[in-house]
């Protein structure tokens, strides 16, 4: 009968659940590209393994924020299988096991996903030949199998503990528990783990522009960790502060559509920091791509031949393209279902007294902060690191290539809008259905 | 005669004029927004000490607001005189006008006149109710041709059964949906054929809802849902914080204010949604079953809540409710059935118990009437 239940209720909340299967597919199939390029990266010559590495740590943080979502959606169900007399150990299991299975079947649909894409843009390339074909398949597969191990194991064993935590009355509120500090002035401590660490990352770009060739190599292997960190405070302040400021009940607050974004960007402050690093991450990772990918298509740029050239320029490329896609599709996802769970309050909110063009002019300022707020803090960085990176390249290459970070640091912005308007359009469009009665 | 209509018009004109929204000039009047929103629709006039701070705020003479409009000097004595004579006419009239008041009956909130809702097109699988209301094929009258009145300050309620079309009514009146035919009259404003915006300003600045099942944004403190109803009405900000405060210390909530939704009582929600409801001073709250979700006590305290809001805030609310203990707290009662209004009950001076009772009997003799 629980099972039964189980599948029902799996089937009901299908919406919630594409966002979990979309986003291990997605990743898989990323993984699954990066370790094909790892493995004939190696037979080249060259070390790539840090990608699927990075990769998978990007999706053992989205794969365990939407872990706790759909445990948030399903809670009260969970709660109603305790008092039916249903163990905590069984009902562990079976959501584990569920969890589990789709993500198995994730794991099949990425890998061949991946496989199919590395297959129809690489294997055209000198550097591959059709009959190791079979052989690359099986390895890569093999290396997704043990970061799919990996990244599921970290996720139920996080999950589990939740689970145990959680008691019936709790999971019975889970859905509509919002995330909340003793002490809302920590966010000052972040604030300064922040300055300390940008001005360290700054230090570091200074180190490589500046110093002599022989000591670049010391800045240039420690600038990832302050970068990081940077990161990862930089959010941990902002949304520690909002979450503070709203808390503190300011009166500044109290006018316009303040409070309500407010409510909605803090309710669950605290993952939303880790994401929106991890989104930041993925958004430095897809420019810094970006512009490694369109310097060594260079014709100017004579570090490697030209079938090497090509392809590493390809494959950095796509990088940025896989990345740019995590980006938007997984955020777009995850706005299209925050719209449909906030169609009561779009509702409650008419009754008070907002028409149905205020309210799709709120949805539209959510999602706007929504695709933007991870970009804010790689912009920042970029707006510090790009001219002082440009000067130093000028010194460096051919006078044809003077201003190229610039140029590039341009193209990329535009590639963003691009990419910024569609997916905005589509949210926006698919979103109205859930605002209109 | 003066004419209010006049006045109210040269009133919003002139606010405007100084890029003012009515919540500012009630602001610096230090008055309600719902008073200029009266002044401007011609409902009511000033009060006599309000004339002379809004001349100066508006940048006018006290003749060209008697006068609805900006006098010419070189018409200036003219118009006087004519602005004069008017005062001294109304001023007459309004003498023998206010002997005649303690007769007449108050003014009516809400006028619904003729009000029927058929939906088309609908398919019904309950057999129950597709004899009770099927006109023709796939069509349902769900309210026909009700007419009533609800005078300022009442606290009434609407009975019936399940699928009786009580909540249809509310949503008529509440301008969610739209009637067949007929006229619904909100404080003298008939709201059948207002536009969509239209009708989210008017809900905005006269009515409030208080729903069964609470409707409270989850991830709004108790705080932050009254003062979102604040906000959405754009009332100064400064002054959110008192009215809140004062406002949920007589509904008993302020040690939970800073409490989200899920970590209080059904009670204590109710009440929050009451406070939200009143907040914004509306002229008629629209209660649909908000004692559906609660137990015996906890509907009793908020009843006595309602009660309270008629009695010393002045609210007119109208409950929809199919409990007899709920009803009983009301000073009228209209009892629906397929769709009409079959018959009313008045209060009068009768106590809680024998009012209870006949609505009882009421009950019985509506169910007997097949």
């Amino acid at each position: 009968m629980y099972l039964k239940l189980s599948i029902r209720n799996a089937k009901r909340s299908f919406i919630d659940y594409l966002l979990y299967v979309v986003t291990m597919t997605v990743l898989l199939a990323i993984i699954e590209v990066s370790n094909c390029i790892t493995i004939i990266g190696e037979a080249a010559g060259f070390q790539v393994i840090s990608l699927p590495l990075l990769i998978a740590a990007i999706q053992i943080v989205l794969a365990g924020y939407i872990d706790f979502f759909l445990l948030k959606q399903r809670a009260k169900e969970f709660a109603s299988y305790l008092l039916l007399g249903m163990e905590k150990r069984r009902l562990t299991r079976l959501f584990l096991c569920e969890v589990l299975l789709i993500g198995f079947c994730c794991y099949i649909a990425g890998t061949t996903i991946g496989f199919f894409i590395y297959g129809f843009w690489y294997f055209r390339e000198p550097l591959h030949e059709m009959k190791h074909c079979g052989f690359l398949y099986g390895k890569s597969m093999l290396y997704t199998f043990l970061f799919f191990c990996f990244i599921e194991t970290v996720c139920s064993f996080r999950l589990k503990q939740r689970l145990d935590k959680l008691q019936i009355r709790e999971l019975m509120y889970e859905r509509n528990r919002n995330q909340g500090v003793k002490n809302i002035g920590n966010y000052k401590k972040w604030g300064i783990i922040f300055f300390l660490c940008f001005v360290c990352f700054i230090g570091c770009v200074c180190g490589i522009v500046f110093l002599p060739e022989v000591y670049i190599v010391y800045p240039v292997s420690v600038t990832a960790i302050p970068l990081l960190i940077s990161v990862f405070a930089f959010y941990k302040w902002v949304f520690g502060y909002l979450y503070a400021y709203r808390r503190m009940k300011s009166v500044k607050i109290y006018q316009k559509d303040r409070l309500y974004i407010t409510a909605n960007v803090t309710s669950n402050f605290k993952t939303a920091a880790v994401v929106h690093a991890v989104f930041c991450i993925c958004f430095l990772f897809s420019g810094a791509s970006f512009v490694t990918g369109m310097l060594i298509l260079q014709p100017e740029f004579q570090l490697f031949d030209t079938a090497m050239r090509q392809w590493m320029g390809t494959a950095q490329i796509s990088i940025c393209i896989v990345f740019l896609v995590i980006y938007f599709s997984i955020l777009s996802l995850q706005q299209m279902i925050e719209i449909r769970q906030n169609s009561k309050s779009n509702q409650i909110m008419r009754c008070m007294g907002k028409s149905d063009k205020q309210i799709v002019r709120l949805v539209n300022q959510q999602i706007a902060i929504k695709l933007s707020s991870p970009m804010i803090m790689a912009l920042l960085i970029i707006l510090f690191c790009i001219p002082l990176l440009n000067g130093k390249m000028n010194l460096i290459l051919p006078a044809s290539l003077h201003n190229i970070l610039l140029k590039l640091a341009g193209e990329f912005g535009a590639c963003i809008s691009v990419f910024y308007i569609c997916y905005f359009g589509i949210i926006s469009a698919m979103g109205r259905r859930y605002i209109y009665p | 005669m003066m004419n209010q209509m006049k006045i109210g018009a040269f009133i919003s004109e002139r606010r405007k004029a100084k890029g003012w929204t009515q919540s500012q000039l009630a602001e610096k009047l230090e008055i309600t927004d719902k008073a200029v929103s009266k002044w401007e629709t011609g409902r009511s006039m000033p009060d006599l000490s309000l004339f002379m701070p809004l001349c100066t705020l508006l940048d006018v003479t006290l003749n060209e607001l008697f006068a609805g409009e900006c006098i010419a000097e070189e018409k200036l004595k003219e118009k006087a005189d004519e602005v004069l004579m008017d005062v001294i006419t109304n001023w007459l009239g309004h003498d023998k006008w206010e002997s005649k008041e303690s007769d007449t009956t108050p003014e009516n909130v809400l006028e619904i006149e003729n009000v029927s809702k058929l939906y088309e097109n609908v398919s019904i699988t309950h057999e129950n109710i597709l004899e009770k209301h099927k006109i023709e094929n796939n069509s349902v009258l769900a309210v026909n041709n009700v007419s009533f009145q609800i005078p300022h300050g009442s606290f009434v309620g609407i009975m019936g059964a399940s699928g009786s079309g009580k909540t249809t009514l509310l949503n008529l009146i509440a301008t969610i949906d739209k009637p067949t035919n007929g006229t619904i009259r909100i404080s003298g404003q008939n709201i059948v054929d207002i536009p969509d915006e239209a009708a989210a300003e008017f809900r905005r600045r006269h009515l409030g809802f208080v729903f069964q099942e609470y409707n409270l944004l989850e991830t709004l403190t108790i705080y932050e849902n009254i003062a979102l109803a604040l906000t959405i009405k754009e009332v100064s900000k400064e002054s959110i914080r008192p009215t809140i405060q004062n406002l949920s210390e007589k509904l008993d909530i302020s040690a939970i204010l800073d409490k989200f939704p899920y970590e209080v009582s059904g009670g204590q929600r109710q009440r929050c949604a009451c406070a939200r409801a009143i907040v914004v001073n509306p002229d008629i709250i629209l209660a649909d079953e908000p004692t559906g979700a609660l137990d015996s006590h906890a509907a009793r305290q908020l009843l006595e809540t309602l009660s309270m809001l008629c009695r010393e805030y002045g609210a007119t609310i109208l409950m929809v409710t199919h409990d007899v203990m709920a009803a009983s707290y009301c000073d009228r009662i209209l009892f629906m059935k397929d769709g009409e209004i079959k018959t009313s009950l008045n209060r009068e001076q009768e106590n809680k118990q024998t009012f209870f009772a006949d609505i009882l009997k009421k009950i019985e003799w509506i169910e007997g009437e097949r």
